[in-house]
């Protein structure tokens, strides 16, 4: 019976194989990239909408329980089915990450997240492909595609496999948690000012969300860079720029040149306000930076001197005209680190002064409060402080899956040393065809155990070139 | 040290690490020269550490934001991977290939200085800038002398034979990379958490990051399936390079990137 199964095969390997004949390959693995992807777009087509969006706990739950299960049960109850098996195999997988592939490319290709005003773009879904029809079903059937791989190899668990399962599982929990677990997540904005106790958030679509917390802000607090000159060419109204000569950070007492002046900054105050035709410092809403300068003309000698300011929301900006189309100018200062000093109040009764910086969230009542934006016409004088509250009960699903493939990636990289040998051994030799080709190499897995298993050690050798055979031959018709 | 000093910089280290290139050939005449590889190598790298850590000191940041800077690291890592293989495979080719293509990209910081800046957002200031850079750039560096490896395998089979040798160096490579390239995707997604709320914002970036991620995974799958299948394997394995390239400098042009938290 086997041997005519080769013997067959061996056979047809002069014609071409029908497509959705089994053993399937590479062919059946394209046609069904192309159709998940058709019929993501004429679903996309027929249901204009705002995108697509997971639904929320418990249903979401449901989805991935269904998917997990699923994939158990055919491979518990059907091990022995061409397409449960070959689902399991790198055909089906290609084919799933091509789907993926062509669709997260879409996304790499179009503006996402503004309509682009050609229609057809716009209701085929290019312009929101993260919530369309075709990156929701290339997605679900790679996941699908992925549990049924990642199930197989587990049935039975072998140690052997262990960088494969890190690596494959782990990043189907990353994804199944990701875009499962979107459904539950929120994001708010709380737009704070000072002295008022806000217990409520507004996500993207406007409406109010009431929060199990509290904030009331003390103060908003920015410290900037130093702001810095250069040259102003009026008639581009562009500083000119050659080299970081060019450019420079404003400081009492450093000297220089640029674009034929030397210079020389003679005071600096980073807040100030004007007093008749000079500054002087000050601490007050509004002060802004400004500088005492010296210019010499590096040929005529002819001298200037006067004061530069980038101005703030209640103070002109002033340049120092040098000569005909020549100005110096000062740059605006780039924040350096900006945070809002809040008491914050809890349901369960806490009461504590907290800050909130970028880059530091704070953690409270299952939600992460981050230091999200501030009025920036008027800078460190913002009199508001916006705060962006974000509750992902999901994402130490999708932790865990990241800490499963950085253990996965140290595998990879171990495995490194040593995996092109062993794969090459089976190019190496007369036959550039080798009838040892395994339909299911096993990727990742240790040195020294790839040559025979089956999916999952589960089939016999007699079995496995059978299918082994079909798998060469499709290749070849793709 | 500031950029102003790059240009020397450049000229002795590109001349030593010229001169360690000489050696590493000359060895096959007079074996004793290898010393002079090491030797001159070791200099050039020496070198251009001292002038990282200069322009590290005086900018008060990682030289790591600006592409310019990226550039700069991606000089420093493909000697060093060449030089690795050298030692480990006895491949004096990828030494001088690798040294070629960080003389190419330092050669641009020289010719295309770009106004490098001292300041650095809020959002870059975390622990995980310094890994997340650092990892993606060596990965970078890597699966470009992978790249390189793939030409030349698709020029010896074209020749006739594909060379064992050469396809093993491939698949080391892309391991190594694909392992960098892991690491560097989640550490960004874990700092992407902490600085803008999510791990995962579809910006520009990270989606032609996964899609480098994806297409070096589908050149994994080609090798572990099928390894009778050289050509398509080595083809898009040169191909994957393209994909990457755009990931790390062609994403700025797109118009998709328009407003991406990545671009500097």
């Amino acid at each position: 019976m086997e041997s005519k199964t080769n013997g067959e095969n061996n056979l047809r390997k002069k014609k071409r194989k029908p497509v959705w004949v089994f053993p399937w390959g590479y062919p059946e693995a394209f046609l069904i990239m192309a159709a998940v992807l058709l019929v993501g777009f004429a679903m996309e087509w027929v249901t204009p909408g705002d995108g697509l969006s997971a639904p929320a706990w418990p249903w979401n739950g449901v989805i991935g329980a269904a998917l997990i299960l699923g994939a158990l049960i055919l491979q518990l109850a059907l091990p022995k089915n061409p397409v449960v098996r070959w689902l399991s195999q790198v055909p089906a997988s290609m084919g799933a990450i091509a789907a993926v592939t062509l669709s997260v490319l879409l996304m790499g290709l179009f503006l996402q997240g503004q309509p682009s005003g050609i229609s057809w773009i716009d209701r085929l879904g290019l312009t929101r492909m993260a919530t369309s029809w075709p990156f929701l079903l290339s997605i679900s059937w790679f996941l699908f595609v992925l549990a049924m791989t990642t199930v197989r190899r587990s049935i039975p668990l072998r140690g052997r496999n262990i960088g494969f399962l890190l690596n494959h599982l782990g990043l189907w929990i990353v994804i199944a948690g990701g875009i499962l677990g979107s459904g539950d997540l929120q994001r708010v904005t709380m737009t704070l000012s000072d002295g008022q106790t806000v217990w409520y958030g507004t996500d993207r679509d406007g409406r109010t969300v009431e929060l199990p917390l509290a904030l009331e802000l003390q103060r908003f607090h920015m410290e900037e860079y130093p702001p810095k000159m250069g040259m102003l060419d009026h008639d581009t109204g562009s500083l000119i720029i050659r080299g970081e000569q060019d450019l420079v950070e404003v400081e009492r007492g450093r000297t220089g040149y640029m674009s034929g002046w030397n210079y020389e900054i003679l005071r600096f105050f980073s807040e100030s306000a004007r007093i008749d035709d000079r500054f002087e410092p000050i601490h007050d809403i509004g002060a802004a930076p400004a500088a005492q300068i010296r210019a010499v003309h590096a040929e005529r000698g002819d001298t200037v001197v006067g004061w530069i300011t980038c101005g703030s929301f209640n103070m002109r900006h002033q340049f120092l005209e040098l000569e005909e189309g020549r100005a110096m100018a000062m740059t605006v200062p780039q924040s350096k680190r900006y945070m809002s000093l809040a008491r914050l109040y809890t349901q369960s009764g806490d009461n504590r002064m907290i800050d909130i910086e970028v880059n530091h969230p704070y953690s409270a009542e299952g939600w992460k409060l981050y230091q999200f934006s501030y009025d920036d016409r008027f800078g460190k004088w913002s009199p508001i402080s916006i705060i962006e509250a974000v509750r992902d009960p999901w994402l130490p699903v999708v932790y865990t899956g990241f800490i499963m493939m950085l253990l996965g990636a140290v595998y990879l990289f171990w495995l490194g040393k040593d995996i092109g040998t062993e794969l090459t051994q089976k190019t190496d030799g007369e036959d550039w065809n080798p009838g040892a080709t395994d339909g299911q190499v096993a990727l990742d897995s240790p040195p020294g155990s790839t040559e025979t298993s089956g999916p999952a050690g589960t089939s016999g050798s007699t079995e496995t070139s059978g299918q082994a055979a079909g798998t060469r031959q499709e290749t070849e018709v793709s | 040290m500031t950029w102003s000093a790059f240009p020397a910089v450049f000229a002795v280290s590109a001349g030593l690490w010229g001169a360690a290139v000489a050696g590493v050939y000359l060895a096959r005449l007079k074996p004793r020269a290898e010393i002079m590889g090491h030797l001159f190598f070791w200099a050039g790298m020496a070198v251009l550490t001292i002038f990282i850590l200069g322009l590290w000191g005086s900018l008060d940041r990682p030289p790591m934001r600006t592409l310019g800077e990226t550039r700069l690291w991606y000089g420093f890592f493909m000697p060093l991977i060449g030089y690795l293989t050298w030692r480990r495979w006895k491949l004096s080719w990828v030494l001088a290939y690798s040294i070629l293509m960080a003389v190419v990209f330092l050669g641009i910081n020289v010719l295309n200085p770009d106004v490098h800046d001292r300041a650095l957002m809020p959002a870059l200031q975390s622990v995980w800038f310094v890994p997340h850079v650092i990892v993606y750039i060596f990965a970078y560096a890597l699966l470009a002398v992978s790249a390189i490896v793939a030409v030349k395998a698709l020029y010896e089979g074209r020749r006739g034979q594909f060379r064992v040798k050469t396809i093993t160096l491939a698949d080391n490579m892309v391991y190594i990379g694909f392992a960098f390239l892991t690491l560097g995707l989640i550490f960004g997604a874990i700092w992407g958490k902490e600085a803008w709320g999510h791990y995962w914002n579809w910006d520009p970036k990270e989606v032609w990051a996964l899609l480098t991620w994806i297409v070096y995974l589908a050149y994994i799958h080609i090798r572990a399936h099928r390894p009778d299948l050289v050509r398509p394997a080595m083809w898009t394995l040169a191909a994957a390079f393209v994909v990457l390239m755009v990931c790390w400098f062609g994403v700025n042009y797109l118009p998709s990137a328009q407003g991406s938290i990545h671009t500097y």
